[in-house]
């Protein structure tokens, strides 16, 4: 009998752009990476994904839901709570405070977090004492750390980041990807990471590799040579 | 505050042209004055306050995406704006009434009047900025 596999996004048949027809699941409970060249069109496939751009053709399922042909209002609903973002660039909204950062997507759907999560999700991401400060007074790895806390605390069923690593340093970089594969294996977190470097793609459990607008490739348990070479 | 409400504030002088209209149209009318004098002053205050939160909203196209991505609704986004809209004509009701009860007598129906004129104005002038707000498409903060 085969094994029932969660999973926390179906995509069939996406084409959008640069993408000609994907077809992929995001396992639930891992972290999978999505790479390419520049311009492969990962970006493309997270917002598709994410629910910020519609593709033209193929069906998107968010865990059990699928999202392609739903509504505006439907459809930010789902963006609200089931899934969490991570972007290149700080997205942290300048006037409100870290917390307020955090605790955005309850708090438009007008309801309080739980204390006692979103206690452990700030511990866990080491941000408690900056909880009342403005984001412009903190670095780069501790924005992303806001920007990962914010994408977490709704428990989404998938969380998108989009080169979350490339405005840090090299070892910022190491650092952020420690807190996403943490979040994976304590939490059981399913994450989809986009990137274009090899060294970011490689701390996945899952690569798969886009390439003339396909999934050419789907590396399990990866190596930086073998994800080189696929990019290659 | 509810997150709606994230990104630039008013200007200082576009906060004090709305506000400042308003009162002035609620001081002629407490002076009793009725006619063109008055309606070009509506017109003028409707005018400012189009085009105070059409410059607002412009200001905060990113956060607004942003909010859009993260689970604001249209509707939140429009009522937002008309809240902040209500607010401004709400202060300009009081600056009228303060400055209206230096010049005239004022009534119970006056301080009604005011409250109203204030209030539903802004939210008239404001609506179509509001609107548009609404529309923004969700996005990741780029430019």
């Amino acid at each position: 009998m085969p094994v029932a596999v969660d999973f926390a996004a179906r995509v069939a048949g996406l084409a959008r752009g640069p993408l000609a027809g994907i077809d992929l699941e995001v396992p639930a409970g891992r972290l999978t990476a999505v790479t390419g060249r520049p311009g492969a069109g990962q970006d493309v496939l997270l917002s598709c994904l994410g629910g910020l751009a519609r593709p033209d053709a193929g069906t998107i399922h968010i865990g059990q839901q699928r999202i392609t042909g739903m509504g505006d209002a439907a459809l930010t609903k789902v963006r609200r709570d089931r899934i969490g973002y991570i972007f290149a660039t700080c997205s942290l909204l300048p006037t409100l405070s870290v917390g307020q950062n955090i605790r955005i997507a309850p708090e438009l759907a007008g309801r309080k977090p739980d204390q006692a999560w979103y206690d452990r999700v700030t511990a866990l991401l080491e941000l408690t004492p900056l909880l009342r400060l403005r984001p412009a007074v903190l670095t780069p790895l501790e924005r992303q750390r806001v920007a990962c806390a914010r994408a977490f605390l709704n428990r989404p069923d998938i969380v998108l980041a989009d080169e979350p690593t490339s405005e840090l340093s090299h070892s910022d970089a190491a650092e952020l990807l420690g807190f996403l594969r943490m979040w994976v294996r304590k939490l059981d977190q399913a994450i989809l990471l986009a990137t274009t470097e090899p060294e970011v793609a490689v701390r996945a459990d899952l690569v798969l590799v886009l390439d003339n607008g396909r999934i050419t490739r789907s590396i399990e348990r990866p190596t930086l040579t073998a994800v080189r070479e696929a990019l290659a | 505050m509810n997150p709606i409400h994230a990104g630039p504030r008013l200007t200082a002088v576009g906060l004090a042209l709305s506000v400042g209209t308003v009162a002035v149209l609620l001081w002629l009318c407490a002076l009793q004055f009725t006619g063109w004098l008055v309606l070009g002053v509506f017109v003028l205050a409707e005018v400012v306050l189009f085009h105070a939160f059409t410059r607002l909203v412009g200001r905060r196209r990113r956060d607004l995406a942003l909010l859009r991505c993260f689970g604001a609704s249209r509707g939140q986004v429009f009522a937002g704006v008309l809240s902040e809209a209500a607010t401004v004509g709400l202060l300009g009701a009081l600056a009228g009434i303060a400055g209206g009860a230096v010049l005239s007598e004022l009534t119970g129906a006056f301080y009604l009047f005011a409250v109203f004129t204030g209030v539903v104005g802004a939210v008239i002038a404001a609506a179509i900025p509001a609107f548009r707000a609404s529309r923004i498409p969700p996005g990741n903060g780029s430019p």
